[in-house]
């Protein structure tokens, strides 16, 4: 019903007048893409600011919108990751006081990238030539992300990655700023915490896409230095519909544990794989499976897994004293009401997109250009869902390990556990 | 020991599954002598429609396996009735140009009805796990081999012994002559399209609850089924089963014993090796034309 509703808003748009409704026909433009999932207008009166954006008088610039674009992965494989980000993006907005970013409106557009990288280049392009944003959240992805990046520096729009490759941000190019843990943060993490409980014989096993190779190879480049004997190295293709035969090599080798390094769903195959084998080892995987979209997935082969993580899952077990406490609590009650569900890792990086914007917009006077929020984003300073955030222009995540915290599934939920 | 045991043991789940969506090949092909491009998808709609059916509408699996089965064979019957039969030109590449077009036309169709989501459903269960102390045999992977042997006995039975199956291949071979012997066509070209649709569904829902279903897996499933098929001997019911068990074994074990990075590489390798050196598959007729 909601297609032909489209399709008949689509065929009044062509009917009508270009420059009268600049709101619909964008909207309807994007529909045209398939792609578009929601153009939000939330301003006081967003016609009249449309209009007067197109018509760009300077006595108007005090009134000009801070336009956010995000493109994210809302629907297929990576919709997991997506779907809550553009949620958590709508709740950490509308928390804002007044529901406006340090003092001005704001406008947000939203695309589906579908996780496909050629999608999200595509994406991002639309949003500077045609929406004209200041800064775009996301892609979700790594393997989107490292796509963009030279999209984004070619365009001169900030983006802020929702990827935890390391590569996104390392080299430094000007635009490309992420939010998630690095995949370096996040395997320094797990092998300490390997370390710390005696589990020196390691098996790794990771999946041939970005996310899995990148996390895959800093594994191997640091698994000796921390003390960690790598006794296994499989892979596995992102579609594949069994796992059985690497983790058979992997058992034979008798590891004290596996590391698993790979998007959903291919964690939920394997730990499925070795419950039916009965194969019994700790498995450790990265933040990209700490979802609870995973735990039901995976059902009771997911129970003891352990997982690197965000304290947004559970942020109301931070100490009183821990700066990320207060924005984290707020956000999670706030998406709590709204949806129902508790927010997860992926929700909690747009908060942390949100106050990034937010205190760069703040640092700025006069009107607000993608240039200027990427000189004010590359100092900011902000504690929100994942620790306190200290950008500098040679480091544009400013994240440390203390950011991470180890989880497990007890009784198909994730759980804080001492690491 | 034990290990290569196991690590063939999936390789037969995982053959299973490619020797099904093989023989949905070989069904249109004996009937039709069309190479249809949208098996996979037939095999991707079984595992979308059954998963969805389950963890969205929450109907029992009792009833969203035989709705499913139904539901796609319809679909399966439409792609004959709406697309083969309509063809002005039935040249070879026509005619698979067609089934690519309603491969697309089921993809979105799926997205559309399903949704974009990863789902999986619940085991079929009833046939318990088998587990020795070193060996494990999943129940579903029983009812997937259990699937394979009823298929392939009872199309074999078909096409061999029963009018129905001999009329089939009459058509094929020569549409005028059966036409004139009494036989429609039509019938039989709607008839094929529509089991191979069902074997398809089976087969889906049989992977739904092991592997993921998605709307976008068509494309694995129908490249590999259909290197199944050509190893095993186009048109062959005996060559689709043991060319995909093949395929699944040669899979396993070179995920299992060399790099698993490359086991796709590998099996396929194989597979143009064996080519080679049999042209036309394992239990495939050489074609000889007298000129």
């Amino acid at each position: 019903m909601q297609v032909i509703r489209r399709l008949k808003r689509l065929a009044d748009g062509w009917k009508r007048p270009i420059a009268s409704d600049a709101v619909q026909i964008e909207d309807d433009r994007a529909f045209l893409g398939n792609s578009m999932m929601l153009v939000q207008v939330r301003h006081a009166a967003g016609v009249a600011a449309a209009a007067a954006l197109l018509l760009a008088l300077p006595a108007q610039a005090e009134e000009e919108p801070i336009k956010i674009g995000a493109v994210l992965a809302l629907t297929g494989p990576a919709g997991v990751y997506g779907a809550p980000a553009a949620q958590g993006l709508r709740v950490a907005l509308d928390d804002l006081p007044g529901k406006l970013v340090a003092g001005r409106p704001y406008k947000l557009t939203i695309y589906d990238s579908e996780g496909n990288s050629t999608k999200a280049v595509q994406l991002f392009r639309r949003l500077v030539d045609s929406n004209g944003v200041d800064v775009i959240v996301g892609p979700s992805t790594s393997g989107e992300s490292l796509s963009v990046v030279p999209v984004a520096n070619q365009l001169k729009v900030s983006m802020l990655s929702g990827g935890g490759s390391e590569k996104i941000t390392n080299p430094v190019t000007p635009y490309a700023f992420a939010l998630a843990p690095t995949d370096r943060l996040m395997v320094e993490f797990l092998l300490g915490v390997l370390k710390k409980r005696g589990l020196n014989r390691v098996a790794l096993i990771f999946s041939m896409d970005g996310f899995g190779q990148s996390g895959g190879t800093i594994v191997q480049e640091l698994a000796a230095a921390a003390g960690i004997e790598l006794v296994a190295t499989e892979t596995f293709s992102p579609q594949d519909t069994s796992m059985t035969p690497q983790l058979i090599r992997i058992r034979e080798k008798n590891p004290d544990a596996v590391i698993a390094w790979a998007p959903n769903p291919g964690p939920s195959i394997l730990l499925k794989n070795a419950a039916e084998i009965g194969y019994k080892v700790p498995v450790f995987l990265s933040t990209a499976n700490a979802l609870a979209s995973f735990t039901k997935q995976t059902g009771p082969a997911a129970e003891g897994v352990y997982a690197s993580a965000l304290p947004i899952i559970n942020p109301a077990s931070l100490p009183d004293s821990d700066p990320r406490k207060a924005p984290s609590v707020k956000f999670a009650d706030a998406y709590q009401a709204r949806y129902g569900v508790p927010p997860d890792q992926t929700s909690g990086l747009t908060l942390d997109a949100v106050l990034i914007i937010e205190a760069a917009a703040k640092a700025i006077t006069g009107p607000i250009t993608p240039d200027k929020l990427r000189a004010a984003i590359e100092t900011v300073r902000i504690c929100g869902a994942d620790g306190c955030r200290v950008g500098t222009p040679s480091d544009h995540r400013g994240l440390t390990k203390d950011s991470l915290v180890l989880m497990q599934v007890q009784n198909g939920q994730w759980t804080t556990v001492q690491p | 020991m034990t290990q290569l045991l196991q690590t063939l043991l999936s390789g037969l789940t995982t053959g299973a599954i490619y020797g099904l969506i093989a023989l949905g090949f070989t069904i249109v092909f004996n009937a039709t002598k069309v190479t249809n491009f949208a098996n996979g998808d037939f095999v991707m709609m079984g595992g979308v429609v059954c998963a969805g059916l389950v963890t969205l509408a929450h109907w029992p699996l009792l009833l969203a396996v035989p709705a499913t089965i139904v539901g796609v064979t319809a679909l399966g019957a439409a792609l004959d009735v709406f697309g083969i039969q309509r063809a002005r030109r039935k040249t070879v590449l026509s005619l698979a140009m067609i089934t690519i077009g309603f491969s697309v036309l089921y993809r979105g169709l799926m997205q559309v009805l399903v949704g974009r989501d990863v789902m999986f459903a619940p085991s079929f269960g009833i046939i318990p796990d088998i587990r020795t102390a070193e060996l494990y045999v999943g129940s579903q992977s029983l009812w997937i081999l259990l699937a394979l042997g009823l298929i392939s006995g009872g199309l074999s039975y078909l096409f061999l012994k029963t009018r129905l199956g001999k009329a089939m291949r009459a058509a094929s071979q020569s549409p005028r002559a059966a036409a004139l012997c009494g036989i429609d066509p039509r019938l039989m070209s709607i008839a094929s399209f529509a089991m191979a649709a069902a074997v398809g569904a089976i087969a889906g829902a049989l992977i739904a609850p092991i592997g993921a279903a998605f709307y976008d897996y068509g494309l694995v499933f129908g490249l590999k089924g259909f290197a199944a098929a050509v190893l095993g001997g186009f048109g062959s019911p005996v060559g689709a089963v043991v060319g995909g068990l093949l395929l699944g074994l040669m899979e396993s074990i070179s995920a299992g014993y060399l790099a698993s990075a490359y086991k796709d590489a590998v099996a396929l390798a194989i597979l143009l090796g064996l080519l080679l050196v049999w042209p036309s598959g394992l239990f495939g007729r050489v074609e000889a034309r007298r000129v």
